[in-house]
């Protein structure tokens, strides 16, 4: 990123930067900097997080609204209540506000970082013995909707039926196996316990599963 | 578990579906093993890609309390890790910043003992463990690799000390892994040519340097140490001029090791 993209950023977010350190350097140039192209609407998510690195909240709002309706998705399908699915949502974004400067592009692409997370927050919440026993338990706190009614309001999504289609191409067996690892939030353990079967059959099908999803979504995308 | 085996882990790591411990084994594997590494990288894609077909809608609320709340939050500062400069690994399940987050490394290395003194968690048993637990672990793990390696070892210790001058420090040894780290908080910036210097002192009443701790803005910070654990007695922090070969300054901490017995 250029300098100069890089002091339009840090005007617009002064409060949370260092205004007067930003007024005094960069007050010599004549023109306003509008770099649509790393944080306005047409920004890949990439640049979006480089921008969120540099304190950047409005490209933080547009990686939100783009991303948390999967890790919102993803969080519910495993806990399985609203109020604390929606929980384990704002967590996951606050980490990435904190933790943008640090995202290493080369690891992997900003939604997978992130889904990943989310996927990793919400399966750690249900395996924990405290949240076990909220299960189950509905909460209706205030605003927070019921689980059926936020299900139901599902995106419509061409990703939606790009994995409904993956996922038909799985054999019964492999779909089985990931709807519990990846659905549900169950470790191979679990998998191979659930199932009666043995646990090198248990892990050999989830990565065998995954990689004709792999495949499928590959050859779709 | 052999190589072989760990192979076939890339697709319960992608989906989540490893213990901590098990985790912890395949990252080390997948820093040996390009091929592993990028069928991971690739699973771990295609897992992102199930949980998009997920998507529900969200409360419009949420977006807007978040946005409140951002000004109070700090950011991680870009380059805090040891580790990753060498470390081709992948690691997306948590984040490295929580030990410099609001949460300080105090209340990570209390985490820390707690996961050290509890079998179940590094013994491949994950139900029972508070998911905040496993967060700060996880988040150590992915920011010092080194670091991680000694605080999830089953027989990690932690050794307290307060540090002159401000802030505090823990020592954490792993006798099983001949290695030590420190960890800082709340140190005051070094200043005046000046940095934190670790010293290993052996039995003979000897100190060797054994690296330097660089805390960010916040007095965090993370180092291991550089030296054979089975021959030290005593560790030790200075505040030292960069030059300096031997310590010159009076310590601002220095703790005694633990005997390996009682590890």
């Amino acid at each position: 990123m250029t300098d100069r993209a890089r002091t339009s950023r840090l005007r617009t977010v002064g409060s949370v930067t260092s205004p007067v350190h930003v007024e005094a350097d960069f007050a010599s140039h004549a023109h306003p900097i509008i770099d649509l192209a790393s944080s306005g609407p047409s920004a890949t998510d990439e640049s979006l997080v480089k921008a969120i690195a540099l304190g950047d909240a409005e490209a933080f709002r547009m990686l939100y609204q783009r991303l948390t309706p999967s890790v919102m998705g993803i969080a519910l399908r495993i806990i399985r209540n609203v109020a604390h699915a929606e929980e384990v949502t704002q967590e996951v974004m606050l980490q990435v506000w904190r933790t943008a400067p640090t995202y290493d592009p080369v690891r992997a692409k900003p939604r997978t970082w992130i889904l990943t997370m989310a996927h990793s927050r919400a399966a750690d919440r249900i395996r924990s013995a405290e949240a076990a026993a909220l299960r189950d338990q509905r909460h209706h706190q205030g605003a927070v909707p019921d689980y059926d009614v936020v299900v139901e309001q599902v995106e419509a999504s061409l990703d939606r039926e790009r994995v409904r289609h993956a996922m038909a191409s799985l054999t019964e067996l492999q779909r089985e196996v990931l709807e519990l690892a990846y659905y549900r939030g169950y470790t191979h353990h679990q998998v191979a316990q659930v199932l009666d079967i043995p646990l090198g059959t248990a892990k050999t099908r989830i990565r065998d599963g995954l990689i004709r999803l792999r495949d499928t979504l590959g050859a779709t995308s | 578990m052999n190589d072989g085996e760990l192979h076939l882990l890339s697709g319960a790591y992608a989906v989540n579906a490893l213990t901590p411990d098990e985790r912890i084994r395949f990252k080390r594997h997948l820093k040996s093993c390009d091929e592993c590494a990028i069928e991971t990288r690739e699973l771990l894609e295609t897992a992102g890609e199930i949980g998009a077909g997920l998507a529900v809608v969200v409360r419009p609320g949420l977006l807007e309390d978040l946005m409140a709340q951002l000004p109070h939050e700090r950011q991680v500062p870009p380059t805090v890790t040891l580790a990753s400069h060498h470390d081709t690994s992948i690691d997306l399940a948590d984040e490295p910043s929580t030990t410099r987050s609001s949460f300080g490394s105090t209340r990570l290395v209390a985490t820390l003992m707690a996961a050290a003194a509890s079998a179940a968690i590094f013994g491949g048993v994950a139900v029972g463990v508070a998911s905040h637990e496993r967060s700060h672990v996880d988040a150590m793990e992915t920011q010092v690799e080194h670091v991680a390696d000694v605080v999830t070892a089953r027989d990690a210790v932690v050794v307290p000390a307060v540090v002159r001058g401000g802030g505090n420090a823990s020592l954490v040894l792993s006798h099983s892994q001949n290695a030590g780290v420190v960890m800082t908080h709340g140190l005051p910036a070094a200043t005046g040519n000046r940095h934190y210097r670790l010293w290993a002192i052996s039995s003979d009443g000897v100190a060797h340097a054994a690296g330097v701790v660089e805390p960010d803005s916040s007095g965090a910070g993370s180092a291991p140490l550089n030296a054979d654990m089975t021959t030290v007695v005593r560790v030790a922090m200075t505040l030292e001029p960069m030059n300096s070969a031997d310590p010159s300054a009076q310590h601002v901490f220095m703790v005694d090791l633990p005997p390996a017995s009682t590890a």
